[in-house]
């Protein structure tokens, strides 16, 4: 990380961890986008999603206190945004409402106008869809962020070896499931 | 730094960061990030003319947070255990015996001498189930060719019986399969939701078969009997995340397993670990919930447990930003010691594994600079761990405890399997080829015992 960047990330993190609302507000400016994009990956349903979301962030300020290395900022978020999808989508099963299949998510693509999914994305909502929940929080942590297998290990609680086991199994079921090799 | 590590992507894997960042990019409305922390702690620029306070949103949460703990209070008190409901489906009345003359073919090439002679271990590779000798010679591959890449996955040894992960040939449902010979011929002794594995295990005795889906846990006898084991009171489900503890006492008498207080567990510190017995009653509980224990293995005795376990505060396990930790305790759950350090520098550990003695416990220790270590630690903890290895995933002793059997990460779709000496003088490859997440492996030795050539109790 740029030193400057990261001196004023640590600052704002700082100051966020002592209360401050406008420096939470900062970080909830940077990282909503990514935590969206792991969360709707993980549940597969916008509107979850942004539930997931709005739930992960009331979490993140409460437990902000308890990061202590900055630089863990943004899987930490991810984390936490991932679990809250797992969450909604456990309770939203106990409830017995139906899934949401690739057809009517397909529907949902809105507004008009907007890009629409591909053949391509269809697919691979599918075939995300046939892994666990966990499963498919550490794809989206690892190839929709951008995170290594020792930030998501920290992140999660689990080991870095551990993380690349299970990374590993999920990729093969979608290489398998999106025909490739 | 560790976190800076680079991992490069093959093209596949490029791919899919590529199309799983469009996806959510179309998939996504914009939503107003400042909106969205106007949500949790008030908005930022009308500081003055806050509507959501962040005290009173803690205040409120806290309140709903008690009405509701009350309300499970009152649904649980008086609660008696439901009468244990017989399964519809179970698996046949004995298992079907195998040719016993097709054994595997002696070993073809020597292992080199420092290398054990200790029967055979088991792996999955693209999709299929191969049984190899110890030394990783003489692979035999055990699933049907025919069906082979569908997946199976998952092999686990309960003495000279291998079990393993893997659709049906009719339906494609996801079903255990269990091999008592190796001749190719995998029945089905259970099966289990689409999707959903579950960990499955036999008793070291081979008389009793847990497998744990979907938050129930069933014993299966070697009858066939089956038995759905109700969580205890106050207790929502079996945890089947990742930290579920799920290990067979080494008599066989009782299985270690735990259980969820809500939401299945997904919070952390929400799980208490319980001893169920053999015949399905749950006998014990050894922790109780925000005493977090999982992944707790049984010495080979069974007088001791070794387990992960966190730091708690505030009422939550904390292990995002502090890894767990690792702990020794009776089996009774009493005189605790935990080890939490390397060379005095904090460290976390997973994954504790007995030897065969007893006497030693390995587990995976890290982040170490760039990598992690497989710390061996003697068996009350209190001495200074051993380090050796390289980012290895650690699977399992020999049983003569000179070597454990690890899975080296490399970047494609396969990984090697490994015996790296527990002195830290040699390292073999014994397998290459084996799937990613597929190794988590037991070395059986040549002289397990047969469960099914006698009689079940």
């Amino acid at each position: 990380m740029n030193t400057a960047l990261g001196t004023e990330a640590n600052a704002t993190l700082s100051a966020a961890i002592a209360g401050d609302e406008l420096a939470f507000a900062r970080i909830v400016a940077a990282h909503d986008d990514d935590m969206a994009r792991v969360a709707f990956l993980v549940c597969g349903d916008v509107s979850l999603a942004h539930e997931a979301v709005q739930s992960a962030w009331s979490i993140a300020w409460r437990r902000i206190g308890s990061l202590r290395d900055p630089e863990r900022l943004r899987a930490w978020l991810a984390a936490i945004a991932a679990n809250e999808a797992r969450q909604l989508l456990r309770r939203r099963r106990r409830r017995s409402v139906v899934e949401v299949t690739v057809d009517r998510l397909d529907d949902r693509w809105e507004p008009a106008g907007a890009p629409r999914p591909t053949e391509q994305h269809l697919d691979l909502m599918a075939a995300l869809r046939g892994l666990p929940p966990d499963d498919r929080a550490i794809i989206a942590m690892r190839y929709a962020l951008g995170l290594t297998s020792f930030e998501i290990a920290a992140a999660t609680g689990r080991s870095a070896p551990g993380v690349r086991s299970r990374l590993a199994r999920a990729l093969a079921r979608l290489r398998e499931d999106l025909g490739d090799g | 730094m560790a976190d800076r590590t680079i991992e490069p992507m093959d093209e596949f894997e490029t791919g899919l960061s590529r199309q799983l960042r469009e996806l959510s990019v179309v998939a996504l409305r914009s939503v107003d990030p400042h909106e969205v922390a106007a949500g949790v702690v008030g908005h930022p620029s009308r500081s003055t003319h806050r509507s959501w306070p962040s005290g009173r949103l803690v205040f409120v949460l806290l309140t709903i947070g008690v009405l509701v703990a009350l309300l499970v209070a009152i649904a649980t008190v008086g609660r008696t255990p439901r009468p244990l409901p017989q399964l519809v489906e179970r698996p046949p009345a004995v298992l079907p015996r195998v040719n016993p003359s097709l054994p595997l073919p002696p070993p073809t090439e020597r292992p080199p001498a420092s290398l054990p002679r200790l029967g055979h271990l088991a792996y999955a590779s693209a999709g299929a189930i191969y049984v190899a000798n110890a030394d990783g010679s003489d692979p035999v591959r055990v699933t049907n060719p025919r069906t082979d890449g569908r997946g199976y996955r998952a092999p686990r040894w309960a003495g000279s019986v291998l079990t393993f992960i893997g659709p049906s040939a009719e339906d494609l449902r996801t079903t255990v399969f269990a091999l008592d010979r190796i001749d190719g011929t995998p029945r089905p002794v259970g099966r289990v939701w689409p999707g959903q594995g579950g960990p499955q295990k036999y008793s070291p005795d081979g008389h009793r078969f847990a497998l744990l889906t979907h938050g129930s846990l069933t014993l299966v006898d070697g009858d066939g009997g089956s038995v759905r084991v109700t969580p205890p009171p106050g207790f929502q489900s079996w945890d089947h995340s990742d930290r579920q503890t799920f290990a067979w006492l080494p008599d066989g008498s009782a299985l270690l397993v735990s259980a969820c207080t809500i939401n299945d567990c997904t919070r952390d510190g929400d799980t208490a670990v319980f001893l169920v017995s053999g015949d399905g009653n749950v006998t014990r509980q050894l922790s109780t919930p925000y005493e977090p224990i999982w992944a707790a293995q049984v010495s080979p005795d069974g007088s001791r447990i070794a387990f992960m376990t966190c730091a708690v505060l505030d009422g939550i396990c904390q292990v995002g930003d502090d890894g767990p930790r690792l702990g020794f305790a009776d089996i009774d759950g009493s005189d605790r010691v935990i080890v939490d350090a390397l060379a005095g520098q904090r460290t976390s550990f997973w994954g504790p594994r007995w030897s065969a003695d007893g006497t030693h416990v390995f587990a995976i220790a890290g982040p170490l600079g760039e990598h992690s270590a497989i710390a061996i630690i003697d068996a009350d903890g209190r001495q200074v761990p051993k380090v050796i290895g390289h980012d290895e995933q650690p699977l399992a002793w020999t049983p003569d405890g000179t070597g454990i059997l690890a899975f080296a990460y490399e970047h494609d779709r396969f990984g090697r399997l490994e015996l790296l000496a527990t002195d830290g003088t040699e390292v073999h490859t014994l397998v290459k080829e084996v799937d990613y997440g597929e190794a988590d492996l037991e070395w059986v030795t040549g002289s397990g015992a047969d469960p099914f050539d006698e009689p079940a109790p």
